[in-house]
């Protein structure tokens, strides 16, 4: 039996009401709107930590970090980079849906962010301090700020949000899961607003250690292409505000676009590498499908996972092709980590965003740095110019270490 | 949506109690502290595998005498990690307990492995941070890297048993267990599964003991005999000071129509588990700060249609916000002259982050034995408990109650515990 064979039953829709997000394209939403547009990469040297003795020195490190309005006192010399990552996106997601501070029933908001290392770059700084000599109190309350929850509990608190929370660490698709549970809490009637998302911020473990893998690529990625080398790091956060389609009709909110679908599995293969079949991810796509009770035919755009790899390209391709079928052939797929970078748990969340960005703009980003097509990768991936294609449903796609698959169904508002 | 009942049907442990819930539920019931001095010779303390803590905070709650061989069957076992092998094996045990082993094809995309952990894999990390520090950017390790994410336990596990439904890792501090076992219900609920194995794993970390340490946060003479409400401050010092400990503990999942289908033996029935947040706290890194508002909005959460409740498995770990707020919900619990049992079971192990799993592992057996041991002398047991009340509660104000109930059935553990001497019942 697949894992979507259960009959689908009408439910409570879940809407899009705002959208947030800082990256290497900049500090907001519409940076990155213009850096999908546009056939520019973001990516660049690497400033945050020396990168002296690697093959490579690239990432798409956001430059433009300001200071989030909402950080609270306590949190001043705590809050780690993707605490306020994870806190500007906020604060411009909840701009744009209109909901203002305090909540009226701070009972029914929940938050969901998921990261994959949280605080990663400020542990890094407590373990340097302890090997050089005893770290101050400074350093060790700043070590103990530096988890992977405290993302959510620096938004939770920073807005006051009551409702359930959750810190999803799925490695790359923790953000994407956020926002699967944070819909699952909503179709539940447990809440009405649902703040969910990715943060993570760029750190020497993740760079060395995809260095040390032999994953990470000389120079800036090139999924899909022939010659590609590995992936690209990069940091960032992405935020939306998800709410029920009633809630958010009743308050005059304007709908950006539906969350109709998740589909989350596992390959159970292997720690690091996609399954030889990807069976996983294959799961997952058909399983999102099923959820939001559309079919192939209605997909007319995938954000893929889409990372640069050898093994991911490839098994990618091969899962779009089984789980759609002809509209294989058909969707326009982009991945845009050429234009950002992987931005690893925030990736999930920030790249929904870019989805949502492609319906309303009636726009298929492109897949920068595509010149020399794989024979392996033989779907249309929109080489290196975006195009108007108008987008009624469209698929995200996020895949983590341990064979963690997550695909979200995005819909036309 | 799904509102079907769902049930306990396997539980697995490793932890300071023992290997295997036989050994955990004796050690239980018997007050066993497992809080101990970690031997000079023990192999955690060998170069490479740590960063050696100092000699004053040695004193925890280790997992000791488990041997991972015995529970882990994948080749990968070589590559796991502590925290992996410790959640590989509780999980294997869950499933086995719960008689869903081998999983075939239908059964194994229609099951979710759901982790909750606070800091993952400490010790590795520390080694493989030491050495890029120490050697340079380039000298970062690919075998230990993988292990570093805190979803590489839930990744082995998938591998070791077969699970591809939905895999998911969570963290929140110290209710990281109660919120992965909060993620599994609505992924049941959600109908994104049909059975979740979810498992609690944390590990000592000898940088996390230093720096708890150096924060006046660590208690070493914490053990089983400390009160309720901080009876013995002693060398701790305003916030009191907490033991940690280590382990991994897991429950399976899923509804009770297919479970009675299956012929299944279900331990207690899941009443309900609720993530919200007191709302006194604007601080993202304190504890509940006001108990008695905490108390009542905790309590709130808890209500779910049912019996009362009448034995809570608390949250106390020597930290004295933690201990007030245990006071201040028995104090609620028991206004009404009703006797509530009352079993505080990290003094018999320690603390991590993740130890909410432990505590519904024992609530669920509890149920099943139908006695909730009394863990300190001037306590009472409470005889055939009908709904039991795991407090969960961690910083940022967070609150996280996980209400189990009993089911009438014969028990698997009732003659261990009506062995025990000292569970003698209140009601």
């Amino acid at each position: 039996m697949a894992q979507h064979e259960r009959p689908h039953e009408p439910r409570r829709r879940v809407v899009v009401t705002g959208l947030g997000a800082i990256t290497a394209a900049g500090p907001d939403v519409a940076s990155l709107r213009t850096a999908l547009h546009g056939e520019r990469t973001c990516i660049g040297e690497v400033t945050l930590f020396e990168t002296e003795g690697l093959r490579t020195h690239i990432a798409g490190e956001v430059r433009d970090l300001p200071e989030p309005r909402q950080l609270p006192r306590a949190a001043r010399a705590r809050a780690s980079r993707s605490d306020r990552f994870a806190l500007l996106a906020t604060e411009e997601a909840l701009r744009q849906s209109g909901l203002t501070l305090p909540f009226v029933d701070p009972t029914r908001v929940g938050v969901a962010i998921g990261s994959s290392t949280g605080g990663m770059l400020e542990t890094e700084a407590y373990y340097r301090e302890r090997l050089a000599a005893r770290p101050t109190r400074f350093w060790r309350k700043r070590l103990a700020a530096a988890t992977v929850a405290a993302p959510t509990d620096l938004v939770a608190a920073a807005v006051a949000a009551r409702g359930p929370r959750l810190s999803p660490s799925t490695a790359c698709s923790s953000g994407a899961i956020a926002l699967a549970m944070g819909a699952s809490w909503i179709r539940a009637g447990r809440v009405d607003v649902v703040l969910a998302g990715g943060a993570d911020a760029l750190a020497r473990m993740t760079y060395t250690g995809f260095h040390a893998l032999q994953a990470l690529s000389s120079e800036p990625c090139r999924p899909f292409d022939r010659t590609r080398r590995g992936l690209t790091l990069g940091e960032g956060a992405g935020v939306v505000v998800l709410e029920s389609e009633a809630h958010a009709t009743a308050r005059g909110a304007r709908i950006v676009a539906e969350l109709a679908g998740a589909g989350l599995s596992c390959d159970a293969s292997h720690p690091t590498a996609p399954h030889g079949e990807a069976r996983g991810a294959v799961l997952a796509l058909e399983a999102a499908l099923h959820d939001a009770g559309m079919s192939p035919e209605e997909i007319d755009y995938v954000n893929a996972h889409g990372t640069g790899t050898v093994q991911n390209d490839a098994s990618e391709t091969f899962a779009l092709k089984r789980a759609l079928g002809a509209s294989a052939q058909r969707v326009a797929i982009s991945s845009t980590k050429a234009l950002i970078g992987h931005l690893l748990g925030a990736a999930g969340a920030v790249e929904a965003i870019a989805t949502i960005l492609a319906i309303t703009d009636g726009w298929a980003p492109p897949t920068l740095h595509l010149s020399d097509p794989d024979p392996a990768c033989d779907l249309d991936y929109v080489p290196n110019v975006g195009r108007p294609l108008a987008i009624a449903g469209a698929l995200s796609n996020s895949y983590g270490f341990g064979g963690n698959n997550c695909s979200l169904v995005l819909r036309r508002a | 949506m799904s509102d079907e009942p769902i049930v306990v049907t396997g539980l697995g442990a490793v932890c300071p109690l023992g290997t295997g819930t036989q050994d955990v539920w004796r050690a239980f019931v018997a007050r066993e502290c497992m809080i101990r001095e970690l031997a000079p010779d023990d192999e955690r303390l060998a170069p490479g595998v740590d960063v050696a803590p100092p000699a004053p905070v040695r004193r925890a709650g280790w997992v000791r005498g488990f041997r991972p061989r015995d529970h882990v069957r994948s080749p990968q076992l070589r590559r796991m990690d502590w925290v992996s092998r410790m959640t590989v094996a509780a999980m294997r045990q869950a499933f086995t307990d719960a008689g869903l082993l081998p999983l075939d094809d239908a059964t194994s995309v229609r099951t979710a492995l759901v982790v909750g952990s606070c800091y993952g894999n400490q010790r590795e990390t520390a080694v493989y941070l030491q050495r890029v520090f120490g050697s340079g950017p380039a000298a970062g390790q690919p075998l230990l890297f993988p292990n570093l994410v805190l979803n590489a336990p839930g990744g082995y596990a998938a591998i070791e048993l077969d699970v591809r439904g939905p895999n998911v890792c969570v963290a929140e501090h110290e209710a990281s267990g109660e919120v992965a076992l909060a993620t599994a219900l609505d992924l049941l609920t959600s109908d994104m599964c049909d059975v979740a194995c979810v498992a609690g794993v944390d590990e000592i970390g000898a940088v996390q003991l230093d720096a708890l340490s150096d924060l006046g946060l660590l208690d070493p003479d914490a053990g089983p005999t400390d009160g309720v409400g901080g009876r013995r401050r002693g060398r701790r010092g305003r916030m009191g000071g907490v033991l940690p400990g280590e382990g991994a503990a897991a429950l399976v999942l899923e509804r009770a129509d297919a479970a009675s289908r299956r012929g299944a033996h279900a331990y207690a029935d899941v009443a309900g588990v609720r993530v919200g947040a007191a709302s006194s706290d604007r601080s993202p890194y304190g504890f509940p700060h006001d108990p008695d508002r905490a108390a009542t909005e905790l309590l709130a959460l808890a209500s779910f249609p049912g019996p009362a409740i009448d034995g809570v498995l608390g949250g106390a770990n020597g930290l004295v916000r933690r201990e007030a707020l245990d006071a201040a919900i028995l104090r609620r619990l028991r206004a009404s002259g009703r006797p509530v049992g009352y079993a505080p079971f990290r003094r018999l192990v320690g603390d991590w982050g993740s130890a909410g799993a432990l505590g519904a592992v024992l609530a669920s057996l509890a149920l099943d034995a139908g006695v909730l041991p009394a863990l300190a002398p001037e306590q009472q047991a409470v005889d055939t408990p009908q709904r039991l009340l795991l407090i969960g509660a961690a910083r940022g104000g967070v609150l996280v109650p996980v209400v189990l109930d009993r089911l009438d059935g014969t028990s698997r553990c009732s003659s261990t515990a009506s062995d025990s001497s000292d569970s003698s019942p209140s009601s």
